[in-house]
């Protein structure tokens, strides 16, 4: 590594100032260390922005503004959910709360927060995880099947992406659900039973991701694909699927991999569509449910879990980035 | 086949004979008439035409000729490896004893690594800079079956071995962006040749690399034809192939143009185009001779109208550099010294060339004498007014702003010096109006003057700079140095991107501009042969210090120091020239 860095600085005979970097712990142990931060920075944005708006939680508490509850009512659910307390006090509570695994009471259910979302989480991640699997499958076919054969291949190719990534979800999802579930009856309409109930929500999500994720490959790819080093793998006798898996696709996947970071992030909340279109348990319906019934517990919680998901997908990339282009590692190295 | 002239009454060779008579079993190469074209939406374009080749083991043939000459795509002919667009029709195409034009993909796949090794130009973007060197040989042996785990490592390291790298159970374990030049090139060689094909092709081997790395390739090329392999190689150097090969075959516009023994093309050119090759050669010759057949320049239509005034001493050295010294913060704390006491003097209307090899502090130095880097220690005059200095002889850029355009700067790539967006006449037009000279309805002409005096038409005026050759470019690139009518010109490494033919019809624009204008130039090149024949005086750096400094006589015919004694072996020479200078003396 030293060697590398030498042999750029004395080329190029600039001093590299960066001083980002050091091996993978180091970069792991930081990225940590600035997860904390951005966790406490959007819990503490959600709390104060929760309660701005309008409505009194006491009156959810209490069952809507039909239930009309004597003063003595309102003090007692206010001492209990700690309501009458300043806010900076009822925030600092929170937190405190949160430290120790404590999510707080629902405002609907009247039971742990956690108690609620614990089942959710896992339907979700289930999902999203299967959406990205999908996602990812039908790019790199896209890629590896059709960019550098010829224009016609090329074309239909780019045309599909497009037509993928302008897609909504819910569409895909209700399409999938006529086609697939009603007329053919392949899989089930709805509900949450096994691996079959799975497949038409997370594709309904993972079609349009893949359009996306396809664009960026394919880019990448016809790049990789016109490198010189390519040609002298071809040149050592290797086959054209062998140069394009072995070389171009280890390339091409680098820029797919940072858009997929941000993907996960955004599949946890957006999987309430094909949630609500399928029936299925999941994070992104208790939290629209949450949000309309003013149940700022549970919105908080959601919130929470989506932003540490989001964390660590983001680190997990920058690692798996790392693996794949060891060059990442040398950069600012010697700095 | 008109223009196919067989310089073979030097007698008796196997390979310049014509195809035909190499009914010979062991002959590589066997083609004759061969035509390849590319279908473009444009219509089909010839890119090769009626080339009739031979090799035989051990024996090196050379194609020589500019870009665009058809090169490259004969070469990749020769392992199948055209692009899907291209035709290839031929009366005989026989490799390696096989009939080419009827080998299927699969078949090509047997051949290539195994019976045929192909190197390319630039072994960092060859190699897969994202795998180890070992991966990359190791992927050689896998794809023609080479079974074992264990035996192909050992054959990895044989062949890294073979090529000249020390340590190979630690290179191959590294990338080849970790490599230096020299053994990222013998690395790429490796990859190509791990398998001990019969023929190998080469396709510049040695371009851009330093001089000294040049020779230890070329060494290594010599060798694998020593082993008895045959070797197709391309080169626009004709020196470099003087070193290597038996036969040369010379390519103009898709068309071999001369072809036969190598001493006898080299030292009896017959065509009117090789032997313009050979004159561009600059390394052996002195100042003054010129280099191409185009006519001088003419700037005497410049010398009228509002000029600039300057305050550029009519008596002092057009640069003085005094005991420069630059350091940078380097790993752990410590402190690299990029230039450690460097001095010179740079006479008006005179050339210094600067010389060195990658890292030697070059660029460091031309940055500090452009005033764009403060030194750590030193001084530095510019036409007699201070210009760059520590301590209390410091010059602010608000002080220097005014005699920028004294001193002006051509780079090695133009192309990313120049926004792409712009006309070549905004390029210049533009530097024009920074240095508020002229008015602006007479900007334009000037421009048209200033492209007139580099050689350009006007009618380049309104094109953009991609859609020029690499040669416009740098003559688009002196005109924009020379618009604010500078007294120095600091040329960085400014023709090592170019084609020799190239190269030495900027060289003679260079010359005639600077006999013309007056101007003095720091011309820093890694080339030997370029300084040469560029300077006055020379400065050989390495290591960030100045190892020998005088007249470029004395430096090339009475080196003192061993560094510059070995930097001089390594420059490849003609013969022919060798012998001419002999013959003249």
């Amino acid at each position: 590594m030293s060697t590398a860095t030498q042999a750029r600085t004395s080329h190029t005979e600039i001093p590299r100032t960066t001083a980002t970097a050091g091996s993978t712990g180091q970069v792991i142990l930081r990225r940590a260390a600035g997860s904390l931060f951005v966790l406490w920075a959007a819990v503490t944005l959600t709390f104060f922005v929760l309660r701005l708006v309008p409505g009194d939680p006491v009156t959810t508490i209490l069952g809507g503004h039909s239930a009309a509850p004597s003063a003595e009512t309102v003090a007692a659910v206010e001492a209990q959910y700690g309501l009458d307390q300043p806010v900076l006090i009822q925030y600092v509570n929170y937190l405190a709360g949160l430290a120790t695994g404590n999510f707080g009471t629902s405002y609907v259910f009247k039971v742990p927060v956690l108690d609620i979302l614990g089942p959710q989480i896992l339907p979700t991640f289930q999902l999203a995880g299967l959406a990205l699997v999908f996602a990812w499958a039908i790019a790199l076919a896209f890629t590896l099947l059709t960019v550098g054969r010829g224009r016609v291949l090329d074309g239909v190719g780019r045309g599909i992406e497009v037509f993928f990534a302008a897609l909504p979800p819910f569409w895909v999802g209700i399409m999938l659900a006529v086609v697939f579930a009603v007329i053919l009856g392949w899989f089930p309409v709805a509900g949450d039973d096994g691996f079959k109930s799975l497949v038409l929500p997370a594709l309904a999500l993972g079609i349009p991701l893949a359009g996306f994720i396809a664009q960026v490959t394919r880019s990448s790819f016809e790049e990789a694909l016109a490198q010189p080093f390519v040609l002298s793998a071809r040149a050592r006798g290797l086959s054209d699927l062998a140069v394009r898996v072995g070389h171009a696709l280890r390339h091409a996947i680098l820029p797919g991999l940072t858009l997929s970071a941000w993907a996960v992030g955004s599949l946890v909340s957006s999987a309430v569509v094909a949630e609500i279109i399928f029936a299925r348990p999941g994070l992104g319906r208790s939290l629209v449910d949450a949000i309309i019934n003013r149940d700022l517990p549970i919105t908080l919680a959601v919130v929470f879990i989506i932003a540490t998901v989001y964390i660590l997908v983001n680190l997990v990339v920058d690692v798996l980035y790392r693996v794949i282009d060891p060059r990442t590692n040398d950069k600012g190295a010697g700095a | 086949m008109t223009d196919y002239r067989p310089n073979n009454d030097g007698g008796g060779l196997a390979s310049a004979v014509p195809a035909g008579s190499a009914g010979e079993a062991n002959s590589l190469l066997n083609i004759e008439g061969l035509n390849v074209s590319f279908a473009t939406p444009r219509g089909t374009v010839d890119v090769v035409k009626d080339v009739s080749l031979a090799l035989a083991p051990g024996k090196a043939l050379a194609l020589v000729g500019e870009s665009g000459s058809g090169k490259t795509v004969t070469a990749r002919t020769l392992v199948g490896l055209n692009a899907a667009n291209a035709k290839v029709t031929a009366g005989r195409l026989d490799v390696l004893g096989r009939n080419a034009l009827k080998l299927s993909e699969r078949q090509w796949r047997g051949l290539r690594g195994k019976d045929i090794g192909y190197v390319l130009q630039d072994a960092l973007v060859s190699l897969d800079p994202l795998r180890t060197v070992g991966q990359e040989i190791d992927e050689a042996l896998r794809a023609h079956g080479v079974r074992g785990k264990a035996a192909r490592l050992e054959r990895v390291h044989q062949a890294l071995r073979d090529a000249g790298i020390p340590d190979p159970e630690v290179r191959a374990k590294q990338r080849s962006g970790e490599l230096s030049g020299g053994l990222r090139q013998r690395a790429l060689i490796a990859q190509a040749t791990v398998l001990n094909p019969q023929l190998v092709i080469a396709d510049e081997p040695t371009t851009a690399l330093d001089a000294t790395v040049q020779a230890q390739i070329l060494e290594l090329l010599a060798g694998l034809k020593e082993q008895g392999r045959g070797l197709v190689f391309i080169s626009h150097d004709l020196a470099v192939v003087s070193h290597l090969a038996d036969e040369i075959a010379v390519m103009q516009g898709g068309r071999i143009v001369e072809s036969g023994r190598a001493s006898e093309v080299l030292s009896n050119p017959r065509h009117e185009y090789t032997q313009a090759l050979i004159d561009a050669i600059p390394s052996g010759t002195a100042k003054g001779r010129r280099l191409s057949a185009g006519t001088p320049v003419s700037v005497a239509s410049l010398s009228g109208g509002p000029g600039r005034t300057t305050e550029f001493s009519e008596t002092a050295p057009a640069i003085v550099a005094r005991d420069l010294v630059k350091s940078y913060p380097g790993p752990g704390g410590t402190r690299r010294t990029v230039v450690e006491g460097v001095s010179f003097t740079l006479e008006r209307g005179k050339t210094l060339g600067i010389v060195g090899e990658s890292g030697s502090g070059k660029s460091t130095t031309a940055r500090i004498a452009l005033g764009l880097t403060q030194p750590d220690a030193g001084s530095v005059t510019l036409g007699g007014f201070a210009w760059s200095g520590t301590g209390t002889d410091q010059v602010s850029e608000e002080q220097r702003r005014r005699h920028r355009p004294d001193i002006q700067l051509v780079n090695q790539d133009p192309l990313s010096s120049f926004d792409p967006r712009f006309s070549v006449g905004r390029v210049i037009t533009d530097a024009l109006e920074a240095g508020s000279i002229g008015t602006a309805g007479d900007r334009t002409e000037r421009a048209v003057t200033l492209l007139d005096q580099v050689g350009l038409p006007p009618s380049l005026f309104n094109r953009r700079p991609l859609t020029l050759s690499g040669g416009q470019r740098q003559r688009v690139a002196i005109a924009r140095a020379l618009a604010l009518q500078p007294r120095v010109l600091l040329l960085d490494e400014p023709v090592s991107a170019l084609d020799v033919s190239i190269q030495a019809q900027v060289l003679d624009l260079l010359a005639d501009l600077q006999s013309q204008l007056g101007l003095s130039y720091l011309f820093i090149s890694h080339d030997l042969g370029v300084i040469h024949h560029v300077s006055d005086d020379v400065l050989v750096m390495k290591d960030g210090k100045v190892v020998e400094a005088g007249t470029a006589a004395d430096i090339f015919t009475n080196p003192q120091t061993d560094y510059t004694r070995q930097l001089l072996a390594a420059v490849p020479e003609l013969p022919a020239r060798k012998l001419a200078v002999k013959e003249a003396s």
